[in-house]
């Protein structure tokens, strides 16, 4: 992972200007509509995010956002209520959603328990990451964690994007020699059935899942067949569970749709 | 010269009766109702109220039904939400809001049993309406009597013929031809209504021809044969005065107008021999549309016939004109070539006695077509005005509001409840105005339509000098054990909006100014959905003989069903949990339980022993608050924004006063906090035990409003009497036996609806009114007779 400064003041937004400017044009566009006489806009509320103004600056070796840059994106709150016109960046290190306030660039960490989920979305790609503190889920995963979505169904392939601290490093500056945290991306992957059943997966390869599916070796081996056998991207590892949730037929209906109501 | 004098005086005499006299027909028609130029800028959805009768006692449920349209264009989308008030005329009296599911709500409405006796009235409107004039909303007057009003004088007060009615005459063509029958118009309406009045016809030497009884709105028509070189006149009974008819005229042309199928047929007919040329004129709007020329020679009739394929329903002017540019006749009509959906109306049994079950069949003919939703209603008919305004009615009024230039509401008193046949009657005399007069200034649009959420709109201005503030912004709370809040930003002329969910259902809300926005002293102001502007003058109803024993009747029911505690309502399961209310922080950094601790004199003594990162420090001039930053152990700049039981407030103090036996639980935020544009240099949530920000004097001083939760209104419920184990003891005295109003069960173009008859013998009227898959209006009035046992 590459030398990365948490810099997360106002002023050192330089890289990202160009994200800057085109979340200035969407909010620009927004308030223009929002502007407009009533008859064009039905009773609807405009949600708001709260959070903590973020104001520390850290130095660390390597990043601790899921994306290195900024991201436009979608924020769900426990409302239900979404939130569409904020620059998003997810820090895996303390497990935060952070985002740019679209008019003061003020950085805030976006209060947790208002916050249901968040869809990232950058070079085409959505990256949907809930929280399962709410639902069927929740007695699995208490802590609020956010889970990047990779599939969604009765087999639903989560993980956490977590980072971890990997020791300190130093290093020589202008002003002097600085101890830097070393950060490493330490992604944990979970299967979680329809039933409720967690399982957290190292390697996917046939033997993990015939453990977890005992009563599923055949589709669990078609699955493999038809994915890479040896699957090493999350593109590939969604595909491989999305195959399997397309070959079992569970037959849990109430528990699914409990699930889709998250 | 004195002469001459005499003359130029008598000549200006004569022209002021003349100018007087022509104001008098200009302004004739406009005092009566306020005229609108186009319904472009109109609210594009218009709102129409079915009640289940006119005359109700006080105690009583008053069971409607609501039907959302779009007029005259077709609307991206509609309101969901509307509302419902009963007023008198000191004042409203009920106040009700709900939600519409596919643009039709059915509920109903107590009408508290201490109301005396007199006429009120349903609005009905949506907030989108708010935006144009009130002409737009839907109002209905009903009767209320109360239960223990024995002498019922207001029968007699109603049916009092005022001296100072007016009566004119109309003939069909504009001329009364002489030596040919035609049809005359004879009103009262709308300058003196007279409805019911008695009318006499009297030829010259005072014989008795016609009489006449004016209908409920106060006119009627008449076939009337004028003889040559007589003149005529007529009489209001009760009224000593003579109403002059126009003078038949020898030479002249009838023009009759009929429709017939997908035609309209002209019929022209002469009084004397004449060979002449002449030209009809069809228009509509002002705008000429097409022209016949034809040749009338002799005394026979010319008939002329107009396919209608290719024009729009509404009214058109038809004109004779003479090569002269004389009009020699006038007509206009109304063209309606809505389809009318045929079907038939059976029931299980020709009559029926009490409590027995009443199975009625409602078939369509068209085998291809099927109901798409219908109202059904079967009702005392003394409870009912003769004629009422149905929702096909409201239609054919819809598709004459433009053409007639009359407001919806007005159009709907005045057309609504009336057949295409009388409306065309009703057309003799001229509805169309020569001059229009706009009735809505082209103020901003500021009610938004409402969809999900109730709205709240107001407006903030300046107090020195009532200008609008623009961009302040306004907080709203409401009291309770969580930080709660709402912003809304001011536009230029001062308006804001907040839509609020079921959280504030039946709460209060506090309207506060951010001082940081605003440049002084500003004054809030909320407007009330239920204020309205123009007054309500009750035209009273006229009422038939019999009536007095009817509503004798109806008091003593209503009586015995407060005794026996009867509604037949049920009421409705409120299946909305309430929404999540809008936080600004989810967990307070410190929570402080002031029960924890010994009990302490002030708010500055409890932040000094036992909330460590708040600091207040107490001057002679004023008091000032910090809070040391959580994250950094700085003191964070700014000052920490204050909440008392949710509402917000800027100023510490007022609060300093507080103490450990007042305070309850304190929460400290002390982070830098935002919450969407609103910047907190922390926030001190203070919750009180007994409502204390009842008596505190806040700075600044937040605006109180209440704010209704939705009405879940009870359903009507028509007893089951097939039951054998039905009790008997208890009566069934229901003067509605049967309310429905949605989408029907249909099997092989059949719908079946049950209802078994109560325990009174009275006739019931039974109007069926929908629409079917194909457009076509279903319309059927029918009777039901209840006999005695």
């Amino acid at each position: 992972m590459k030398k990365n400064k948490l810099n997360l003041e106002t002023g050192s937004i330089k890289p990202f200007r160009h994200l800057v400017l085109s979340g200035l044009l969407l909010g620009a566009c927004l308030t223009s509509l929002f502007a407009k006489a009533p008859e064009n806009k039905p009773g609807q509320p405009e949600p708001r995010l709260s959070g903590e103004v973020f104001r520390v600056r850290t130095e660390t070796k390597g990043s601790p956002f899921f994306y290195d840059h900024w991201s436009p994106g979608t924020v769900i709150l426990v409302s239900g209520a979404e939130i569409d016109d904020h620059l998003l960046m997810y820090n895996g290190f303390i497990d935060e959603l952070i985002y740019q306030h679209p008019r003061t660039y003020e950085i805030i960490i976006a209060d947790k328990k208002l916050v249901r989920g968040f869809i990232l979305k950058s070079n085409g790609r959505e990256d949907v990451f809930k929280k399962f503190s709410h639902g069927p889920w929740s007695g699995i995963f208490r802590t609020g964690t956010y889970f990047r979505v990779l599939h969604e169904g009765d087999i639903s392939l989560l993980v956490h994007q977590k980072v971890k601290k990997a020791g300190e490093v130093a290093e020589y500056t202008d002003d002097g020699p600085l101890i830097k945290t070393k950060l490493e991306a330490n992604p944990a992957y979970y299967i979680v059935l329809n039933d409720g059943r967690v399982f957290f997966i190292k390697r996917f390869n046939r033997r993990a899942f015939y453990k977890i599916l005992p009563e599923n070796r055949e589709e669990v081996r078609q699955a493999f067949r038809n994915s890479s056998l040896r699957p090493q991207t999350d593109g590939h590892r969604a595909e491989l569970v999305k195959n399997l949730d397309k070959l079992i037929h569970f037959n849990l209906p109430e528990f699914n749709k409990q699930l889709n109501q998250l | 010269l004195g002469k001459l004098t005499a003359n130029i005086e008598k000549m200006k005499r004569i022209l002021i009766i003349l100018f007087l006299s022509l104001l008098l027909v200009c302004a004739g028609p406009l005092k009566t109702f306020a005229r609108i130029t186009s319904f472009s800028d109109g609210p594009n959805e218009l709102i129409f109220l079915q009640a289940d009768r006119d005359i109700y006692v006080a105690g009583e449920n008053l069971f409607f039904t609501v039907e959302l349209v779009n007029y005259p264009t077709t609307a991206e989308t509609l309101s969901e939400i509307a509302y419902l008030a009963l007023r008198s005329k000191h004042g409203v009296i009920e106040r009700i809001s709900f939600n519409m599911d596919q643009n039709r709500f059915s509920g109903s409405l107590y009408l508290p049993d201490t109301l005396s006796t007199g006429y009120l009235e349903l609005i009905c409107f949506t907030n989108w309406m708010r935006n144009f004039d009130e002409g737009f909303y839907f109002k209905k007057t009903i009767l209320v009597v109360n239960r223990f009003d024995k002498g019922l004088n207001f029968i007699e007060e109603s049916n009092l013929v005022e001296n100072q009615t007016e009566l004119k005459i109309y003939p069909e063509s504009g001329h009364l031809v002489s030596g040919i029958s035609q049809k005359l118009l004879i009103t009262t309406w709308p300058e003196t209504p007279l409805p019911f009045g008695e009318i006499i016809i009297l030829s010259e030497s005072g014989d008795s021809i016609h009489q006449v009884t004016l209908n409920e709105t106060g006119w009627t028509t008449l076939d009337f044969f004028p003889e040559p070189g007589k003149s005529y006149y007529a009489r209001i009974r009760g009224i000593e005065k003579n109403f002059v008819f126009p003078q038949p005229e020898f030479s002249n042309h009838l023009m009759q107008i009929s429709q017939k199928g997908k035609s309209i047929l002209i019929k022209i007919t002469i009084n004397h021999l004449i060979n002449e040329t002449l030209s009809i004129v069809v228009s509509r709007k002002g705008k000429s549309l097409m022209e016949f020329l034809l040749t009338i020679s002799g005394l026979e009739p010319y008939i002329m016939e107009i396919p209608v394929a290719g024009l729009e329903n509404g009214a058109y002017e038809f004109n004779l004109i003479a090569q002269d540019g004389s009009v020699r006749a006038k007509r206009n009509w109304f063209l309606d070539q809505r389809a009318m959906a045929r079907l038939s109306v059976s029931f299980n049994q020709p009559a029926f006695r009490n409590r027995e079950k009443v199975e009625m069949v409602v078939q369509l003919e068209d085998s291809g077509d099927a109901i798409d939703w219908v109202n059904i209603s079967v009702v005392n008919r003394t409870g009912m005005k003769p004629q009422n305004l149905s929702f096909h009615s409201f239609l054919l009024a819809l598709e004459l509001l433009e053409d007639v230039k009359i407001s919806p509401q007005e159009a709907f008193r005045l057309l609504g409840g009336l057949s295409h046949e009388e409306i065309n009657d009703l057309f003799i005399m001229p509805l169309f105005p020569e001059e229009n007069l706009a009735i809505k200034s082209g103020e901003a649009k500021r009610y938004y339509r409402e969809t999900s959420h109730l709205t709240l709109t107001g407006r903030v201005t300046e107090v020195t000098n009532g200008k609008p503030v623009n961009d302040a912004r306004i907080i709203l709370n409401t009291p309770d054990t969580i930080v709660n809040l709402l912003y809304s930003i001011s536009n230029g002329n001062g308006f804001f909006n907040f839509f609020l969910d079921s959280y504030y259902d039946n709460r209060e809300v506090f309207l506060t100014p951010d001082p940081g926005t605003i440049p002084g002293e500003v004054k809030i102001e909320v407007y009330d959905k239920f204020k309205f502007i123009t007054p309500f003058n009750p035209t009273p109803m006229m009422f038939f003989p019999g009536l007095r024993d009817a509503i004798k009747e109806s008091q003593e029911i209503a009586e015995i069903n407060k005794a026996f505690g009867i509604s037949n309502t049920a009421e409705t399961q409120e299946s909305m949990t309430p929404a999540e209310p809008v936080r600004v922080f989810s967990e307070a950094v410190f929570s402080i339980n002031t029960d924890d601790f010994i009990p302490l004199d002030d708010l500055q003594e409890i932040a000094r022993e036992i909330i460590g990162p708040w600091r207040i420090r107490r001057s002679r001039s004023r008091s000032t608050h910090s809070l040391v930053s959580q994250a950094t152990s700085n003191i964070i700049d700014g000052v920490p924004i204050l909440f008392v039981d949710g509402i917000i407030t800027y100023d510490i103090e007022p609060l300093l006063k507080l103490n450990s036996r007042q305070i309850k639980n304190i929460q400290i935020l002390n982070l830098e906090w935002k919450h969407g544009d609103m910047h907190f240099p922390g926030i001190v949530a203070i919750f009180t035990r007994n409502e204390e920000y009842r008596t505190l004097d806040l700075i600044p001083k937040p605006v109180r409003v209440f704010n209704p939760a939705h009405h879940f209104p009870a359903k009507f419920i028509s007893p089951d009497h097939s039951k054998s184990a039905s009790p008997n003891t208890q009566p069934d005295l229901r003067q509605l036996l049967y309310w429905y109003s949605g989408r029907p069960v249909v099997q092989n173009g059949s719908a079946l609806f049950i209802w078994h008859t109560s325990d009174l013998h009275m006739e019931y009227s039974i109007s069926i009114e929908g629409v079917t898959k194909n457009g076509s209006v279903i319309k059927i009035e029918t009777q039901l007779v209840n006999e005695e046992k």
